[in-house]
């Protein structure tokens, strides 16, 4: 699923402060799919992420006059989802999900070892950059996604993370040079076949 | 958006741009590689139900707009919820009561029409007498709103509405000379027929009734590009240069490959839909090129309006979309005023509707090479609880 420009989201920030339904239900259309994966990351219970991301939703339309055309409208709603997962787990920490448990949590998400028996070259390696990227260290994973998966800038994973740019950098050069070793690692095993 | 703090890159491309040759090549390599690792997340189904939850909040908080139970019921957009609410509603309070009560909405929007119906090319309609009830004008009250704040406002600053005639009439004169300078030839199939052509490139289009073909200098070689309004079924012969089917608001780009364009003018909304019978096909907004979506054979979609992404649709059949083809009439969920529209171009025959929530109604039916309109409409009427009558030479439903 593509991502939409800077300016398509400054658009419906505008619109949104004129109360334009549908432009939220074209906001909606567009950033549904991504953010229902990012929030997947935080909260595992389908029905649970399904009901904060609406909570979501309302909370944007509700904030609608106050939102800034010149701001990223598209990094707000990552941190707001970011913010009330990260709330909802807090608030659920008696039913055994709690913040710590997340990585662990994630680790039983891996994508299954890979059946090496009829899967074409092109598929195999994306598995396998699969797995690399889950592997990374969370916060580094955390800020490639947002690069790569979200198309962000560094100032809007910033502003999603809490972080200063000059750290999502370095995140995103560590998380690099990690996957291009891995890359290397793979092809030089692969090529003596 | 900042772009270079203390030199540091706005993104990661931004990022690798700035790396010397050698190293660029490998992480770009990387780069484009993790783009493929994006976990597939599937969300059919969901959307459109957490949609409606989300909208059914926001407008219960919104509840100054909705006024009563009349402009709740034409505010739900979800058209099958809508018809069977509006349905219990009806019959709770007798038909007879609610078709007379304008929705707020309307009301406010033809007194704005009113206003401007100087400036406006379009016929005034009034909503209370039931003769001048033309509701095929079907405008989408929110975004013609728009517009005519637009035009409001542009013959605001200028002081003077010859000065905006007399600028409309400037455009018209240099669309004209345009038209003749660059000349285009343009396939219309009349009212009542049904015309097949070939073009240039040997690519054959059947086109129903009431649309038009516009192919402009140079089809065939320097591009392949045509403009449809209405509906048609295209045969494209294979060939370098891609083909490209322009709507009001939508792409359908190609290499070779039989598909159908539905696009009719003057529904309100524009709206392509897109059948795929053989090869593929990549259909997307005129306005919003970088969402596309590659079609298989089988598949129909559908791109509402501008700026939007292009929809599957699951509820409608191929053969329903290719229904006309063959002289058959197919209806799946269509809404009454877009039935009367379609017996209206194949019979050449004026259908009028003239009860603004009946139209909404939808209607499903299929026809096997009808040849009179009456037994269609007699069907429509019973469907919809309103009675046929022919006067004039025009059939109306009330």
């Amino acid at each position: 699923m593509a991502t939409a420009s800077l300016e398509k989201f400054s658009y419906w920030s505008e619109r949104l402060n004129n109360s334009d339904e549908q432009a939220f239900s074209e906001l909606f259309e567009h950033t549904y799919d991504s953010l229902r994966r990012y929030i997947s990351k935080y909260i595992f219970d389908p029905d649970a992420a399904l009901d904060v991301l609406q909570d979501v939703y309302v909370k944007l339309w509700q904030i609608r006059d106050n939102i800034d055309p010149d701001k990223s409208l598209k990094a707000l709603m990552y941190q707001m989802v970011r913010n009330s997962a990260l709330n909802y787990l807090r608030d659920t920490k008696d039913r055994n999900i709690s913040l710590d448990s997340i990585s662990e949590q994630e680790h039983m998400q891996e994508p299954a070892e890979i059946e090496i028996a009829d899967k074409d070259e092109t598929t195999l390696l994306q598995e396998h950059m699969q797995k690399w990227i889950s592997e990374l260290p969370e916060r580094q994973r955390e800020a490639f996604e947002l690069s790569r998966f979200e198309g962000m800038s560094h100032e809007e994973i910033a502003h999603v993370m809490d972080l200063r740019p000059r750290t999502v950098n370095n995140h995103i050069v560590i998380a690099l040079n990690t996957l291009r070793e891995k890359l290397d690692a793979y092809k030089s095993k692969t090529a003596v076949i | 958006m900042e772009n270079s703090k203390n030199n540091l890159p706005f993104d990661t491309q931004e990022l690798l741009d700035a790396m010397p040759d050698n190293e660029r090549q490998a992480y770009t390599e990387v780069w484009e590689l993790a783009a493929l690792a994006r976990p597939a997340f599937d969300t059919k189904g969901e959307k459109p139900a957490s949609w409606n939850a989300v909208r059914n909040r926001i407008q219960s908080e919104d509840s100054d707009q909705i006024t009563n139970t009349d402009s709740y019921l034409n505010s739900i957009t979800d058209s099958a919820e809508k018809e069977a609410l509006s349905e219990v509603w009806n019959i709770a309070g007798g038909i007879q009561k609610t078709s007379h009560e304008a929705p707020s909405k309307d009301r406010a929007w033809e007194s704005i029409r009113t206003k401007i119906s100087d400036i406006s090319s379009a016929p005034a309609h009034t909503t209370h007498s039931n003769e001048a009830n033309v509701t095929r004008l079907d405008t989408t009250p929110r975004k013609v709103s728009n517009t005519t704040t637009e035009a409001a406002s542009s013959a605001k600053s200028s002081g003077n509405i010859y000065w905006l005639a007399a600028a409309v009439m400037m455009i018209g004169l240099a669309v004209w000379m345009w038209q003749i300078t660059f000349s285009a030839t343009v396939y219309t199939a009349p009212l009542g027929e049904i015309v097949s052509v070939q073009l240039d490139d040997r690519t054959t289009v059947q086109l129903n009734s009431g649309s038009e073909l516009r192919v402009e200098r140079g089809f065939g070689e320097k591009h392949r590009n045509v403009e449809l309004a209405g509906e048609a079924f295209f045969d494209v012969e294979p060939g370098d240069t891609p083909f490209l089917v322009n709507t009001a608001n939508a792409v359908v780009q190609v290499l070779g490959t039989s598909f159908n364009v539905r696009s009719w003018p003057g529904m309100g909304t524009s709206e392509t839909t897109v059948a795929l019978t053989q090869g593929s096909v990549e259909v997307y907004s005129n306005a919003e090129r970088e969402f596309r979506q590659l079609m298989e054979p089988g598949e129909i979609s559908r791109v509402r309006g501008v700026r939007t992404m292009p929809e599957r649709v699951e509820a409608l059949r191929i053969d329903e979309a290719l229904a006309w083809r063959a002289n058959n009439i197919a209806f799946n969920a269509t809404r009454l005023i877009e039935a009367a529209a379609e017996i209206e171009r194949r019979f050449n025959v004026s259908v009028e509707v003239a009860n603004a929530s009946a139209a909404q109604k939808t209607v499903t039916g299929f026809y096997l090479n009808p040849d009179s309109p009456e037994g269609i409409l007699e069907d429509l009427a019973s469907i919809a609880g309103l009675q046929l009558s022919f006067t004039n030479g025009k059939y109306t439903l009330k």
